[in-house]
């Protein structure tokens, strides 16, 4: 920040979509993409008279962000009514949870060892989206997303500078997707965040005023956003002509400024009520535990597995293990064929090339790991060269073909009988006198060329290895 | 079967307006049956008309509650007893949470019976207070009001607050023609403020509850209006009647900073202890001119002309049966309007031979 | 500390002056009789909520629909905004 007499404080609100199959307090489904009102009933649009049941998937989610951020899960939660008026809010109050939500106290370390410490997570419903059409004066109301469960994760005011936010939001996006809590997709609105900021003299106790950012739509905004806004209150307060005022602030990342949007309201106004209608959930261990065991490895934990116990490079796993879409398909071959350096070049080597080819992004690979895992071993054991290996594998990821089946059907069996190989040595050499002449007057370079002749013979079948010695033999 | 039903107009029937006796409701077409209404129909029973009674129920709300008339406004339940269904007996269908319009009906020489908390499905009934809310029986003959009770009761897994008990006949114990009653001490009297208690708790329940009316989604929508705090406020203040705006106010009051711990929060303690304080140990009924005890509590009861209001414990409507057949076979002593003086009494249900 | 206009104004009621003034006599009777509430000590007993005592009511993350977007809009008093498939409102201020 630009000014050493002042440090700058932040806490974070980020509000999580929830991975669900339904909406939190209704059946509707809770899919993002739909038409306008298409994933609405009467409940999800605030008409009366259908009273809301909780969906037990969202409570284990919302036990497994917890477990996640190492958070202290509550015995006793139950659901409370915020009261206020806007369209997008169908009942006219928000079901939320105020005084006793599923989590409190957890932490995410950063990099460096300090822990941003978690106040509380509570699961809560979303809201609809408005449209706003300036022209005609009017706000569309869409109810799609009403009542779709989020989690809301609400830091304590740790954090000094932006740098720490980003990691943080980083690292939460790895804890929350890797355990399928949410898919944390920030231009889907997924994961949204809100900042509470606010500046103090260096050595000062108490906490300036803060003011809430919100609208903060992707990662680069963030430090933007944090830097404008931070400045803001240190020129007013070094100026000392307007007074800082407790307020919500939108951020406009066009322009780069952030603007007011209304005060920031107090608790007292949304006169939290506990909600008579949705009795108290009970959280024991024994559920707690079954979360846990429930819940695919962490992403640094797998790296450490991937490295003390599988051997495998830092590199190579670093990779695998810092992508949820790989991590899985890794762990999927390997249950299959149990070669994890093999598991692991493949994946990053032939999977990602042939991906690429086909555009498909290394989170939107879609393969079935058995089948990868039959193409591998394939390999291995020499029914088929790699080459023809990275072929098959392009048709299992595109095609979905079972790969033993195809390679029969296609005669694609690696060529490794003697009598065939020394038949298409023969030809190629008697094919190409000239490069056989450049051999035996000393050129290295020219063999390579020779068995890519004969590879070409045998329509890229052929055993590389076998091919390499025999033709040695042949030319020496 | 041969009986037949009305609705209030609180409770849905597919395609007919749901109004709850409120203007904001008055073009608001119900998208689904009821689950009373469901049950009601697969067991042949007919529904013959829709009435509304008050609006959202709140009438009676801000009289005095321990005792006394509450106002009907039009008083909708003498133009039932007058127009009982094709000579059939009446039997009425509706959420009584204040206890009024238990009182009007008992003043008409009508049986109130009101069903234990959590066994009658409020899925498709029009909220008003849902920690109270329960669909209750108006009947000229409790015999056809029970029955209609052990069709629409049982756990209804669309309704969240529902006992897991499913429906069943209720058996009246048998009854001896003569009762005894005793003066019972109760261990302690919140009487003096049950009526604060119920207007802090409804005020702030229903005053939630019709939030959800805002001239947007449903319901009346103000013709003219400049803006969106006009269109709600306008809407709102258009279509509500009295009684619910004084409510609406007053449960914001109640709920608002430091209120909720001197007002709501207080409110919910005192219901607990008015709960637990109604041991019935040997006793099978209490006896009072008090129908919001059961409300407050969840318990069951049965209002008879006369005034006395029987409250059984939770699940226990197998002894208001037996009451009920009592009452009908002439038991005067259960009738009597003497003035109880405000206190509660006991029951005990003494088995003939013993 | 908030009066009678704030609390109306929360839940989005605006009362022509003779109407008001009613409401807020009885009003201000009420607050007056809940300081009952004041006299009586309820120790460290606990708020009850519901007087149900279960716990543990939910249903399985299942998605199905019941009503049609068009039901539902229907009982819209903008008309469902002539098939658009939205609710309209007059601009809301974000």
């Amino acid at each position: 920040m630009s000014s050493d007499k002042y440090e700058v404080v932040m806490g974070l609100e980020i509000h999580v979509e929830l991975s669900t199959e339904s909406k939190l307090f209704c059946s509707c489904s809770a899919k993002f993409g739909a038409e306008p009102n298409e994933n609405v009933c009467p409940a999800c649009c605030g008409m009366p008279g259908f009273p809301a049941v909780v969906n037990k998937r969202a409570v284990e989610l919302g036990i497994a962000a917890g477990l996640v951020t190492n958070c202290e899960i509550a015995k006793v939660m139950t659901f409370d009514k915020k009261n206020y008026f806007y369209p997008d809010l169908p009942t006219g109050h928000q079901i939320t949870q105020f005084f006793a939500p599923v989590c409190t106290n957890g932490y995410v370390e950063l990099d460096s060892g300090k822990h941003i410490t978690i106040k509380q997570i509570h699961i809560e419903e979303d809201a609809g989206k408005l449209v706003h059409e300036p022209r005609t004066r009017k706000t569309l109301v869409d109810f799609n997303r009403a009542s779709v469960p989020l989690i809301e994760i609400v830091s304590n005011p740790d954090f000094r500078f932006a740098d720490e936010v980003n990691e943080y939001l980083e690292k939460l996006r790895l804890l929350l997707s890797f355990a399928g809590i949410s898919d944390c997709k920030m231009q889907e609105g997924s994961m949204r965040c809100d900042i509470n900021i606010s500046v103090r003299e260096v050595g000062a106790d108490k906490l300036g005023t803060r003011t809430e950012l919100k609208n903060i739509n992707s990662l680069k905004a963030i430090g933007r956003a944090i830097e404008y806004e931070a400045q803001r209150h240190i020129d007013t307060l070094e100026t000392g002509s307007e007074k800082l005022v407790q307020e919500t602030r939108g951020w406009d990342d066009d322009t780069g400024v952030s603007y007011s949007m209304r005060e920031k309201e107090e608790a007292a106004d949304y006169r939290y009520f506990p909600n008579p209608e949705i009795l108290p959930v009970y959280i024991d261990d024994a559920w707690i535990e079954a979360v846990r065991n429930s819940l695919p490895e962490p992403a640094h934990e797998k790296f450490e597995r991937m490295t003390a116990r599988l051997g495998l490079p830092e590199y190579d796993s670093k990779i695998i293990s810092g992508s949820q879409n790989l991590s899985r398909i890794f762990d999927g071959a390997l249950e299959c064929f149990d070669k994890a350096k093999d598991v692991s070049n493949w994946i990053l080597g032939e999977l990602l090339a042939v991906a690429k080819d086909s555009d498909i992004a290394d989170d939107d690979i879609s393969i079935d790991t058995a089948k990868f895992a039959a193409v591998i071993r394939l390999s291995h054991e020499g029914k088929i060269n790699r080459t023809v290996g990275k072929k098959v594998l392009a048709e299992v990821l595109i095609n979905d073909v079972d790969p033993e089946a195809y390679i029969e059907e296609n005669s694609l069996g690696m060529v490794s009988d003697t009598g065939l190989l020394e038949s298409a040595i023969r030809d190629v050499l008697s094919e190409n006198e000239k490069s056989v002449a450049e051999y035996k007057a000393g050129s290295q370079k020219v063999f390579s060329f020779l068995v890519g002749q004969v590879m070409k013979k045998t329509a890229g079948k052929a055993d590389p290895k076998s091919v390499n010695e025999l033709l040695r033999k042949m030319l020496d | 079967m041969g009986l037949s039903v009305v609705l209030e107009s609180s409770i849905m029937q597919k395609g007919l307006p749901a109004t709850a006796g409120s203007k904001m409701l008055e073009n608001f077409i119900a998208p689904v049956d009821a689950t009373v209404v469901t049950r009601l129909e697969a067991a042949g029973v007919k529904i013959s008309g829709r009435v509304d009674t008050s609006e959202f129920g709140a009438a009676g709300l801000f009289e005095d509650a321990a005792g006394g008339t509450a106002t009907q406004g039009d008083g909708s339940l003498v133009f039932f007893a007058k127009t009982a269904q094709e000579n059939r007996p009446l039997v009425l269908l509706c959420n009584d949470y204040t206890g009024g319009v238990s009182r009007a009906a008992v003043d008409a020489g009508l049986y109130y019976i009101q069903p234990s908390y959590g066994t009658v499905s409020r899925y498709g009934l029009i909220p008003s207070v849902g920690s109270m809310d329960q669909i209750g029986i108006v009947c000229e003959n409790p015999e056809d009001g029970f029955e209609i009770l052990e069709i629409i009761s049982g756990y209804d897994a669309k309704d969240g607050v529902m006992l897991p008990n499913s429906s069943k006949t209720y058996e009246p114990q048998e009854v001896s023609s003569s009762f005894e009653i005793d003066i019972a001490d109760m261990k302690s009297d919140y009487s003096g403020v049950y009526k604060q208690v119920m207007q802090i708790l409804c005020s702030a329940e229903l005053s939630n509850n019709i939030s959800r009316y805002d001239g947007i989604k449903f319901g009346y929508r103000a013709k003219e209006y400049k803006d969106l705090n006009e269109l709600y406020t306008k809407s709102r203040t258009e279509a509500f009647g009295e009684d619910v705006k004084l409510a609406a106010v007053t449960g914001a009051m109640v709920l608002y900073g430091d209120n909720y711990e001197r007002y709501y929060n207080k409110a919910m303690c005192i219901r607990r202890l008015i709960k637990e304080s109604l041991e019935f140990g040997e006793y099978d009924v209490i006896v009072s001119k008090c129908p919001i005890l059961s409300r407050l509590c969840g318990l069951p009861s049965l209002s008879v002309p006369g005034g006395r209001v029987y409250t059984a414990d939770a699940l226990r409507e197998d002894v208001l049966k037996a009451v009920s057949k009592s009452v009908i076979n002439g038991n005067t002593s259960l009738t009597d309007d003497k003035e109880l003086g405000g206190k509660i009494k006991a029951i005990r249900n003494q088995k003939s031979g013993e | 500390m908030k009066n009678f206009d704030d609390f109306m104004g929360m839940v989005m009621l605006d009362l022509p002056d003779a109407e008001r003034l009613t409401l807020k006599g009885h009003f201000d009777t009420l607050a007056q009789s809940f300081a009952a509430l004041d006299d009586i000590d309820t120790g460290d007993t606990q708020p009850l909520v519901s007087v149900l005592d279960l716990h543990n009511i939910m249903r399985e993350d299942v998605a199905s629909k019941i009503t049609s977007r068009d039901e539902l809009l229907k009982n819209s008093p903008g008309g469902g905004g002539g098939g658009d498939g939205y609710f309209h409102v007059p601009a809301a201020i974000d």
